[in-house]
């Protein structure tokens, strides 16, 4: 036993601890973002200092460099302290640098033991720098401003489920293709703009965020989310809008192969709460309700139809429907399967369920 | 070895002494006293220690009556004095070893004309004498219950537990241990519930110790533990009544000591040191929930710093992001590493308890309020520590104190210190290293025989009932089985489980 | 045993429950789902639940051939009865090299996951030192320490780890596992087999069979473990098909590890690395039993004191652990123990049963 005991602190006493990554020598990187230009890759990473007190301070470091691999190494020559990815929340990506491919950034990073599942990735129109310096400046102040403004969209809002998981599940599945959000610069501030669609991790088109609450139904996830309705007022020639919110959609996918057109019909059940609507509605009266509600249906079946047209064209499949033909049918083939991706017959079914109109009325 | 064989010597040496020599060898002390007296033609010579006997009792029972009762007759012989003086323990002898023990505990020797021979020893002890007269057991305080706590006179302590233990199973056994003290040491068991083979066990062991002096109990408990060179009390050692009474009933065995205010029972598990009397007198699932707070105060205690070096040191990548900024900028300014920073807290707080128990009571308290709050601001302030370790040192420091036995409370502030350099050197690894090695030590130990971790290891799924959660007194009917007791009922279990149905 | 009726040293036949859960359940589970989603893809389920059967099977044929031969206490001296001196404890020493690579095995697999995941830069040989030091000082308390260390390994890392499985069920696919039976049978049994290999370890009751109280009750226990441990295989594959897909998998090396990244409460997250290190208390058992084996086999056969012969098997495992560095070698290590143990298992036990009772036969017709 003593003899052990001595063993054990001469050891102890021998090794020491090489792997020290104490929490306040190291400089915890917590966005990063990818841009090209002229060839060049261009790093961009936003680190938080605590000296002042609790509330960051944003710093930003860039780098540039002929791959992507060693843009992290490379920031480390610029820093006081050894850069660590550990915490990292978000990674931006330029529309440039997303259009020649993510591919071997998001690889490294799902190698990298350090990096969360829960990492977002997101794609900025123009450069993915310009966007984090917006993030860095005084009136936002945050380096985790972009992360947190996904998730709270995921949350609450019209935005699908996105991380790093879902990407690389969506990447390497067969018969479906990953999305992600997209931001824009609006003066001094970020805003979320859609989905970016991505085939084969490039980056192809993108959605809007009105749309992109019928990809959030569509990919089942629903329980919130905002959509407007346009109303018109047959009498007064005034167009005026219904905000209604989405408290809980199901959708469902029938796909039938019948002769030579596949059949595809998509049932989607909505029970949605209104919130706001025009004065001169009558909203406790049945025929405006139905109105409102036939109208929505209609509304909703229109724009699913042209959302899917628009994937068609694209070539993109962000919903997976491929994987659910895969799940309905035997020996299924991913390349048969997209031959004809485009002769596919879609048919929504949109039913609405209007619950609520909120406490007044 | 040395000693011991120093000590045979004497015992082989006494054996050969006569009554003078030994009387010469004790009149040497000057509180040996010597009254010789003429009575009716008796020539009476009473030897008597002056400071260990009560001087009335002297008086009141052996000279008065000697003086007026004895018969005129000068045939008087020692046989007759027994009936003659109205004492309790007296007893007629010519052992010469007696002599000496009983003379050395207070008795006086009574020698009658000029048989030089025999002798009458009489008891005279004072048995309270300088011994405080009651215990309000304030090292165990319980807000509900009797207050009611051992002392240092045996006899008063037995009187305790035979007066609430009103059964003729209820057995004392006697022995003496310490070749200088000669201590008067009692083993407790309830005849009929209690195994056997544990009360052999511990009679055995005590029987085997060498020693000569035996100051407190807690001598005893590390001379019979099982395995001396383990942290962990191997022997719940408590100054409650209850508590004893109740392990008595369990099935344990107690064992009390002359002197000692504290009394072992056993065989112990380790979760008998998070048990307080109070969890069976509040209902039983407020018990259970303090118990199991209890519980959790301990794992706190022992894991929080640790994991605060871990995460800290070594698993950044853990630290949710709202709680990145406070970590970080508490640490900000803090100069050292993680490890130390602990190290210097921790040991501050062990200080601040170790001077808080050495003095005074009303010192102590001040001690603490300056050493809790001005030390730990001001070191926060001169960026020695950070805010958020002083706050998990110090609630793992009071997580600590919750621990009933004191014994028990020692060991876990001690455990810590090891599994925060484990900690240190492998992260998180380290902390699960020290768990293991905490397990396997733990799994090895043994308190009289029996398995320590019980009911875990060995899984007695019965014994559940009272260990992590205190089950009410239906659920208790059955004794815990890892004491193989000799009945497992402690009340009729029909009786106690008879439920009424509704409106009847 | 020898020091018959020393039931001090016997443990409990609901124990073995913890013992086969425990000696089957080890780093194998962290990676498991690529061998076999490989070959059965997402019915790989049905490939976890064959393999399952055949082991039951297999610890049926154990008890009974110990059924059969009352007199011999464990593998060694049942080797020696019915094969003779030689080629019994040939076989004997033989069965304790396998016992031999589990061990090292699973010591080198943990600590190069911990090399990666957590400290890159601490070498091995300090963490095989504290392994080895540490299952010194179980084995030296004797086989009742090493299956109250098996029970913990079973009953912590059931609390703390699999809890945490379940969290990433918020990104399930459950579409995933359709259609059934979308894989031919051939399919699905190639999967078995990769998922045999992961059953491992209960072989070791062969070694720990005479430690047993009541050897007979403890069958239905044993069977019980490993039922238990088929449906911690069921839960981790079901979880894992219905969160990756069968591509992404091929990506990931430790499968398992990745999902927990998932988990997040408010004052923690990235419980990979809470995983992995209480995964130290899944590993240990395996490594101290598969020691003890070892040390008992060796005392079995040449009647070396196990105190001696435990320091020798230990500085034997650090040192040969020190010279598999490179990944591949590891996985080549994997490889050729889990193919030996395959073997072992499959053909070895059976054979050894059907041996027995034909020699048993035999033996009474000659005596007829």
């Amino acid at each position: 036993m003593k003899r052990i005991a001595f063993i054990l602190l001469i050891m102890l006493a021998l090794t020491g601890c090489k792997n020290y990554r104490v929490v306040d020598e190291v400089q915890i990187i917590q966005a990063m973002g990818y841009d090209v230009k002229n060839g060049n890759y261009i790093g961009t990473a936003i680190y938080p200092t605590f000296k002042q007190g609790p509330m960051t301070k944003p710093n930003i470091l860039t780098t540039s460099s002929s791959t992507t691999y060693d843009l992290i190494p490379r920031l480390s020559s610029k820093s006081a302290l050894p850069i660590e990815e550990g915490q990292l929340r978000l990674v931006l990506f330029g529309e440039e640098f997303a259009k020649g491919g993510i591919t071997e950034v998001v690889h490294s990073l799902a190698r990298n033991n350090k990096i969360g599942s829960r990492l977002q990735l997101a794609v900025a129109k123009g450069d993915a720098e310009e966007l984090l310096r917006i993030t860095a400046k005084k009136t936002l102040s945050d380096t985790l401003y972009l992360s947190n403004l996904v998730e709270q969209n995921i949350r609450a809002m019209n935005l699908p489920k996105m991380n790093l998981h879902l990407f690389l599940y969506n990447y390497f599945g067969k018969g479906r293709d990953p999305f992600l959000p997209y931001f824009e610069k609006k003066g001094d501030f970020v805003k979320l703009e859609g989905i970016a669609l991505f085939k084969d991790g490039r980056f192809v088109g993108k959605v809007n965020l009105r749309d992109s609450f019928l990809v959030k139904v569509l990919l089942n996830e629903t329980k919130n989310g905002m959509y407007q309705l346009r109303v018109a007022d047959y009498r007064k020639k005034e167009e005026s809008r219904v905000l209604l919110q989405n408290l809980f959609a199901r959708s469902r996918y029938e796909w039938k192969k019948r002769g030579e057109r596949p059949v595809l019909t998509i049932s989607i059940h909505i029970q949605a709460a209104v919130k706001d609507y025009p004065s001169w509605l009558d909203m406790p009266q049945k025929n405006t309700l139905k109105m409102v509600r036939e109208k929505m249906e209609k509304d909703i079946e229109t724009s699913v139809k042209n959302l899917m047209e628009y994937f068609k064209e694209k070539e993109v499949d962000p919903l997976g429907i491929g994987d659910f033909v895969r799940s309905q049918t035997r020996n299924w083939n991913e390349e048969e399967f997209y031959r004809e991706y485009k002769e596919i017959d879609i048919r929504p079914h949109v039913k609405v369920d209007i619950i609520q109109t909120g406490i007044g009325e | 070895m040395s000693i011991f064989s120093f000590f045979k010597k004497n015992k082989s040496k006494e054996k050969t002494k006569t009554l003078p020599q030994l009387l010469n060898e004790l009149k040497q002390s000057s509180d040996f006293a010597n009254i010789q007296f003429e009575t009716r033609g008796n020539h009476i010579s009473i030897y008597y220690f002056d400071s260990l006997i009560d001087p009335k009792l002297l008086q009141q029972n052996v000279l008065c009556h000697l003086q007026n009762d004895v018969p005129g007759r000068s045939s008087l012989s020692l046989d007759d004095l027994p009936q003659i003086l109205p004492v309790q323990r007296i007893e007629v002898t010519d052992n010469v070893e007696t002599i000496e023990t009983k003379l050395l505990k207070g008795f006086a020797m009574l020698q009658l004309n000029e048989n030089k021979r025999r002798c009458v020893l009489i008891n005279l002890a004072s048995e309270n004498l300088g011994l405080r007269p009651n215990n309000d057991s304030e090292n165990e305080f319980s807000v509900v219950g009797p207050k009611v706590g051992f002392v240092e006179n045996i006899g008063t302590n037995l009187h305790l537990i035979r007066r609430q233990l009103v059964t003729p199973n209820l057995i004392f056994r006697e022995m003496t241990i310490g070749s200088m003290s000669k201590t008067k040491v009692v083993v407790a068991y309830i005849d009929g519930i209690t195994n056997e083979q544990t009360v052999q066990t511990v009679v055995q062991r005590l029987n085997d110790i060498e020693f000569d002096i035996v100051f407190d109990n807690s001598l005893l408990d590390q001379m019979i533990s099982d395995n001396s060179s383990s942290p962990f009390p191997l022997f719940v050692s408590t100054e409650r009544i209850d508590r004893v009474v109740y392990a008595l009933v369990e099935g344990q065995v107690a064992i009390f000591a002359d002197g000692s205010p504290y009394v072992i029972t056993g065989p112990s598990t380790l979760f008998h040191f998070f048990t307080s009397p109070e969890d069976y007198y509040l209902p039983w699932i407020l018990g259970s929930f303090f118990r199991l707070i209890r519980i959790f105060g301990v794992m706190f205690s022992t894991l929080a710093s640790p994991i605060y070096v871990a995460v800290l040191t070594y698993h950044y990548e853990m630290i949710p992001k709202d709680l990145l900024g406070p970590i970080i900028f508490s640490r900000s300014n803090v100069p050292f590493p993680p490890i130390l920073e602990v190290l210097f807290l921790e040991i501050t707080i062990e200080l601040l308890r170790e001077a808080g128990a050495r003095l005074p009571t009303k010192v102590a308290q001040t001690l603490g309020i300056v050493g809790g709050i001005v030390i730990g601001q001001a070191s926060v302030e001169a960026a020695l520590t950070s805010n958020v370790l002083l706050i998990i040192v110090a609630l793992a420091a009071l997580a600590s104190f919750t621990t009933p036995i004191f014994k028990m409370s020692n060991t876990i502030r001690f455990i810590r210190f090891p599994i925060i350099f484990f900690a240190t050197f492998w992260g998180g690894v380290g902390i699960v290293f020290a768990i293991c090695l905490l397990l396997i030590h733990l799994g090895r130990l043994q308190s009289f025989g029996s398995p320590y971790l019980v009911p875990f290891y060995p899984l007695r799924r019965k014994d559940f009932v009272d260990s992590l959660v205190r089950s009410s007194y239906s659920g208790t009917v059955r004794r815990p089985s890892y004491l193989r007791p000799r009945t497992f009922w402690r009340y009729d279990p029909k009786k106690a489980k008879q439920k009424k149905d509704i409106d009847e | 045993m020898n020091e018959q009726g020393n039931e001090r040293f016997l443990i409990s036949p609901f124990l073995v429950f913890f013992i086969i859960h425990c000696s089957q359940v080890g780093v194998g589970v962290l990676s498991f789902q690529r061998a076999v989603m490989k070959e059965a893809g997402h019915d790989s389920w049905m490939s976890v639940i064959v393999a399952s059967c055949v082991v039951h099977v297999l610890i049926w044929i154990v008890y009974k051939i110990f059924q059969s031969a009352p007199n011999a206490e464990d593998i060694v001296s049942l080797h020696a009865q019915y094969l003779g001196k030689w080629l019994g404890n040939l076989l004997s020493v033989l069965l304790l090299i396998y016992f031999f690579l589990l061990a090292l095995t699973v010591l080198r697999t943990y600590i190069e996951i911990i090399q990666v995941w957590m400290f890159s830069l601490i070498g091995a040989w300090q963490f095989s030192l504290i392994f080895l030091l540490l299952t010194y000082y179980t084995v030296l308390g004797g086989f009742r320490v090493v299956v109250g260390l098996c029970f913990w390994g079973v009953v912590i890392p059931l609390w703390v780890i699999l809890p945490m499985l379940f969290f990433p069920l918020e990104y399930a696919h459950y579409r995933n596992l359709l259609p059934i039976f979308d894989h031919s049978l051939i399919d699905i049994f190639r999967g078995a087999k990769a998922m045999t290999v992961q059953y491992l370890g209960f072989e070791m009751l062969l070694m720990y069979y005479s430690f047993l109280k009541h050897p007979e009750q403890s069958h239905k226990w044993a069977q019980w473990g490993n039922a238990f441990t088929t449906l911690i295989y069921l839960i981790v594959i079901f979880i894992s098909l219905v969160f990756y897909n069968e591509e992404q998998v091929q990506h990931i090396i430790w499968p398992t590890l990745t999902l927990a990244k998932i988990p997040e409460v408010p004052f923690i997250e990235r419980m990979e690395y809470i995983v992995l290190s209480i995964y130290v208390l899944v590993i240990f058992p395996i490594i101290c039993l598969a020691v003890w084996s070892v040390s008992r086999g060796a005392k079995r056969i040449f009647s070396i004191k196990q105190r001696k012969s435990v320091p020798i098997i230990l500085s034997l495992l650090f040192v040969v652990s020190l010279f598999i560095v490179q990944r591949e070698n590891i996985e080549k290590l994997n490889m050729l123990t889990s193919k030996i143990g395959f073997y072992v298992v499959i053909v070895y036990i059976p054979v050894l049963y059907i041996y027995i009772s034909i020699a048993k036969r035999f033996k009474k017709t000659v005596q007829q």
